[in-house]
């Protein structure tokens, strides 16, 4: 065979393999957006009906979400420089292998903004029902929020828009990103919730 | 599938490379020293098979010592690639090691064709095919640059998304696999192995001076590698081992040089810059035939 064909041949076999590689499910795998972040991870099909939001159908823009307790990745950070914490999450092996089920969302969780929001502390991280153990955890108590992203499929540029729906006149408990996954890595859906702490 | 699929930490990942290694070098001079005793029972063993081999462990430690000044900068080079430049995440599973197994043996075939093609990168692997033996220690026989071009040919795979680690533990898993190849003990083995994988016998035809064997069977761990880009040959006459011209010697430091000490001497009698510019592009067999033709 001429050495033209035979590379040609490698190149179709080297990405074949590679194609199987990426086959497999992704323990973990970070999408950006604009702003906040979203991502993608694989877990269990039952996720649709596991999610801890309630909403109230007096007020479709509030929202009550149970105490949660996450474990994964924090750090205090400029906001413009969260995809740096992603990158650390996704290669968090230690907090995938301590995975007993596949989990259901990535948490976002932003708090303590400085006084012009251009830093906060920043944790990334699965629910702890997801995990064997947990040694830095998170603790969100239940509160109320005001919804900015429905849950439904949002693009990065929904989310960052979103986000310039906060209003920043009003003292920011925190905010919270949920993006929910499906058994093929993908995100679902994504929901964006804000507490005044008012 | 889960076990495929189950997340490994990098410390799994690098534990796993440095075992192999450590203990596969314990199973190779176990299996020499076995090697050696058949010799003896068949009264073929030699003074002279005795110092090549021991040469050859010689050369190994020159080249580790060599691989001791690199290792840092090589694995940083990977670990730079796949930080800034890496197209997609892999996840670090038995799954992805799998692939990348496959693939880093794709790849050291085409590296190992081009040391055949290439006269500069053969002045280093010579060395490794100038024995007129064949056993374990063999395997063993490093040139001075042999850590050179892997980076080359493996590094496309940080650039896919492999981790390092991975790709130096596939890396590993298919030189350890190579390292079985080099012993007349194991005639042939089952047809269906000899199809698929890379086996003594194919590895012989290798190693081989004889002229229709030359340039044939360059595959790692599969042989189908060759057969599917045409440079397969089976083991059918008798092989003899070894280079031409012979190095003669059994001295460590005249054999692990012995190649660029053959190029540099080249590069020096040259009779232009153009020649020698071909002796490092060109295949070694060109330099050869320019010589024959400058006697007659």
């Amino acid at each position: 065979m001429k050495l033209t064909n035979s590379l040609v041949i490698t190149g179709i076999i080297a990405i074949s393999v590679w194609g199987v590689a990426l086959l497999q499910p992704m323990p973990v795998q970070a999408l950006s957006s604009a702003h906040p972040h979203s991502t993608t991870q694989k877990q269990s099909p039952l996720e649709a009906a596991r999610s801890n939001v309630v909403t109230e159908e007096q007020n479709p823009l509030q929202v009550t979400l149970d105490t949660l307790i996450i474990s994964g990745n924090t750090a205090t950070l400029p906001t413009d420089k969260v995809q740096r914490l992603w990158q650390e999450f996704n290669t968090n092996t230690a907090l995938n292998s301590q995975l007993i089920k596949q989990p259901l969302a990535v948490y976002v969780v932003y708090k303590n903004f400085s006084a012009n929001f251009e830093q906060a502390t920043v944790t990334i991280g699965y629910s702890i029902d997801a995990l064997s153990s947990a040694d830095d955890t998170v603790t969100l108590d239940a509160a109320r929020y005001e919804q900015l992203l429905s849950r439904k499929k949002h693009s990065v540029q929904d989310i960052a828009l979103a986000w310039q729906e906060i209003d920043y006149r009003r003292p920011i408990e925190r905010v919270v990103e949920i993006h929910y996954l499906s058994d093929h890595s993908a995100i679902t859906s994504s929901e964006l919730l804000v507490d005044y702490g008012e | 599938m889960e076990l495929l699929t189950f997340p490994l930490s990098e410390d799994d990942i690098w534990w796993l490379e440095v075992f192999i290694d450590d203990w596969f070098l314990v199973i190779a001079l176990g299996l020499f020293i076995v090697e050696m005793l058949r010799y003896a029972c068949k009264k073929q063993f030699t003074r002279n098979l005795l110092g090549d081999s021991i040469a050859n462990f010689v050369t190994l430690g020159l080249f580790m010592f060599l691989v001791a000044l690199v290792a840092m900068t090589y694995v940083g080079i990977f670990f730079y690639v796949y930080d800034n430049f890496r197209f997609v995440d892999l996840p670090l599973t038995l799954w992805t090691i799998l692939c990348c197994i496959i693939l880093a043996d794709l790849a050291y075939y085409w590296e190992h064709r081009f040391l055949h093609k290439n006269g500069f990168a053969w002045a280093t692997h010579t060395v490794h095919h100038s024995s007129p033996h064949f056993n374990i220690s063999v395997a063993y026989r490093h040139g001075p640059m042999d850590w050179f071009f892997p980076l080359f040919f493996y590094l496309p795979l940080a650039l896919m998304g492999f981790h390092p680690f991975i790709i130096l533990l596939a890396e590993v898993v298919v030189q350890v696999y190579q390292t079985l190849l080099h012993t007349e003990t194991v005639k042939k083995l089952p047809r269906p192995i000899e199809a698929i994988f890379n086996t003594p016998s194919h590895h012989r035809v290798h190693h081989a001076t004889n002229k229709q064997y030359l340039d044939k069977n360059y595959a790692g761990i599969f042989i189908i590698w060759d057969k599917l880009f045409g440079t397969f040959a089976r083991e059918e006459a008798q092989v003899r081992y070894g280079v031409f011209p012979r190095v003669n010697s059994v001295n460590p430091f005249t054999i692990f040089f012995s190649g660029y000490a053959k190029l540099f001497r080249q590069l020096f009698n040259a009779p232009s810059w153009t020649y020698r510019f071909k002796l490092l592009i060109k295949p070694p067999i060109w330099a050869w035939q320019q010589e024959q033709k400058s006697k007659k």
